[in-house]
């Protein structure tokens, strides 16, 4: 077989290069930062969709509708990751850096409300970086600290009109938990609600506490509770719960704590895994109080998101109707995709989704059901559909 | 051992050079066999022929570079063993890192007058001015070969972003060469 021209010359390359990528170390597995995988779990879900457990393993996405209207098909998530240029980023996604009294903070690309916002800690210079262009750019911008957080761990940076989260991403995990505690006032920033039993697949059973006062009241007599460096461990076969964690102050969306049954508590809401050893007592007296003080609740996925065809572009909304996916293409839906974001326009503008497109939209909050009307989209992927009742049209 | 002693070795005529060369390499050379022609006999071969061009080159060459040195004879003995492999079978992931970099210089009709060895003098310019991510991604996919997913894991990259990555910096390195001349 004939090898192209150019693999030789990289065999040219120079002799620094070449091994500054041999020894260039692999990441050790508790660097394994939860921000992107985070990313990666945006990119794969699906509206009422049974998300399989290849959830983790790339790029991949493979789901079956639950939506009774669907025929049996799958969804597979074509590569999405777009390099955007410079002048199609979001403010957060742009600046994403900074630092203040020597903490490097980063961006976790989420905005906070100015109501959990406190006093302004100074102006500090904020780094981004043009990927395409390879160029730095700086900006001055005022920060904040955020109400019961540590400006240790976390604060907030104005970028433009809005709040935005950023962490001192340095692995430096408190020893205990109550150290934990006295950084983060985890009770006052996160609220627990949804759970879920062994898991949070669709399989799993879910459901909703009632109050979570009491299980702040348990953890908070935790304070001695010791951080477990183990970047090995996994819930596995344990039995455990695990709660769903959305704050806007730690800028997490749907992120995890675990509290298994044999003493541990486990949770990702800060860039790194977080293992404390709450002891038996304290985590099955949680369990058990979760149990008996929650309703069932059913399964919800990550995002939500509708996936069909472009049928209509306009300057200020998408057409996507999904009646390819449906039974009876009769009863296929076009949803009204508003574009009133940057974050939904650039893929208009830049190409990346054109007329004919098929596309899943993932959006937060919920359709305007009368007209079904989206307004709230927060992204938008090129998907490919494949199931044996499915036609694509070349 | 560091790598001045076991050059050390290799003038002295020892044949403790080669195996500790073995201890040291012997799995980097591997690697890069095997992700060239997946097959581990071909790729022990290609190790130990390695090991002989080694034994042969040293003296009187005394490579500065000894990692790069080795990395590179290996990648050189195991596309020329790709090259004449009657082998049907071969990988797909080498077949499309292939069809990738053809893309950007496929064959002696374009810029015959350039030398291999001036292009990648072009190249290891270019990679000096992309971010260290980028250039460490494109030398394990197109140097080592490595396979997405290996890339992926190795600095805890989702595979869309591993793709991506190497999708604008080949577009960035085709548009470098037409710039530097060379004719495309």
């Amino acid at each position: 077989m004939k090898i192209p021209r150019i693999v030789h010359a990289i065999g040219h390359i120079d002799d620094d290069l070449v091994s500054a990528s041999a020894e260039n170390k692999k990441k050790k597995p508790h660097w394994l930062k939860w921000s992107s995988l985070a990313a990666c779990f945006a990119l794969l879900v699906i509206a009422g969709a049974f998300i399989l457990p290849s959830l983790l393993s790339g790029d991949l996405l493979s789901s079956i509708a639950a939506d009774a209207r669907y025929k049996n098909f799958s969804i597979e998530s074509s590569d999405s990751a777009v390099i955007w240029p410079w002048e199609y980023l979001t403010p957060s996604e742009k600046y994403t850096s900074t630092k203040i009294d020597d903490i490097e903070y980063h961006s976790r690309g989420n905005t906070v409300s100015e109501t959990l916002v406190g006093e302004n800690i100074g102006i500090y210079t904020v780094v981004g970086y043009d990927e395409i262009n390879n160029q730095t750019y700086t900006i001055e911008a005022s920060a904040y600290k955020l109400n019961h957080i540590s400006s240790s761990q976390f604060v907030a940076i104005k970028l433009e009109d809005s709040y935005y989260v950023f962490k001192n991403d340095e692995y430096a995990p408190p020893n205990t938990l109550g150290e934990l505690l006295d950084q983060v006032a985890l009770p006052q920033v996160v609220t627990l609600s949804r759970f879920a039993e062994n898991g949070s697949t669709p399989g799993n059973k879910h459901y909703r506490l009632t109050d979570d006062d009491y299980v702040w009241n348990i953890l908070s007599h935790c304070s001695d509770a010791p951080f477990i460096d183990d970047q090995n461990w996994h819930a596995g076969d344990r039995e455990y719960i695990s709660f769903t964690i959305t704050s806007e102050p730690l800028g997490v969306y749907k992120v995890a704590m675990y509290i298994t049954e044999d003493g541990y508590l486990w949770t990702n809401a800060f860039s790194w895994q977080y293992l404390f050893d709450i002891g038996e007592a304290a985590a099955k007296e949680i369990i058990q109080y979760a149990k008996q003080n929650s309703e069932k609740a059913a399964y919800e996925p990550y995002r939500n998101s509708i996936t069909g065809t472009v049928v209509e572009i306009t300057d200020s909304y998408l057409l996507v109707d999904d009646s390819l996916l449906c039974k009876n293409p009769e009863k296929g839906i076009v949803y009204q995709v508003l574009l009133n974001d940057l974050r939904l326009t650039r893929y208009v503008d830049y190409g990346v989704v054109t007329l004919g497109d098929t596309v899943q939209v993932s959006y937060a909050g919920d359709i305007e059901k009368e007209n079904n009307i989206i307004d709230c989209a927060v992204s938008i992927s090129n998907v490919v559909i494949s199931g044996q009742d499915i036609f694509i049209p070349e | 051992m560091d790598d001045l002693k076991l050059i050390e070795l290799y003038f002295q005529r020892d044949e403790q050079a080669i195996r500790e060369t073995d201890a040291k390499y012997g799995k980097l050379c591997h690697s890069i066999a095997y992700n060239i022609l997946k097959n581990h006999e071909d790729s022990e071969e290609c190790v130990n022929d390695t090991y002989v061009g080694i034994w042969n080159a040293i003296p009187p060459v005394k490579p500065n570079n000894f990692t790069s040195f080795i990395c590179k004879i290996t990648r050189n003995l195991s596309l020329k063993y790709l090259e004449f492999s009657t082998r049907k079978k071969r990988s797909p992931d080498i077949l499309v890192s292939l069809d990738e970099l053809a893309a950007i210089l496929p064959d002696e009709r374009y810029s015959p007058d350039v030398s291999d060895e001036e292009t990648g003098k072009l190249i290891s310019n270019f990679l000096r001015h992309q971010k260290e991510d980028a250039r460490n991604v494109f030398l394990r996919k197109y140097y080592f070969f490595d396979s997405i997913e290996e890339i992926a894991n190795r600095y805890a990259f989702t595979e869309s972003k591993v793709k991506n990555m190497l999708f604008y910096t080949r577009n960035k390195l085709k548009d470098y060469l037409i710039k530097e001349g060379v004719e495309l």
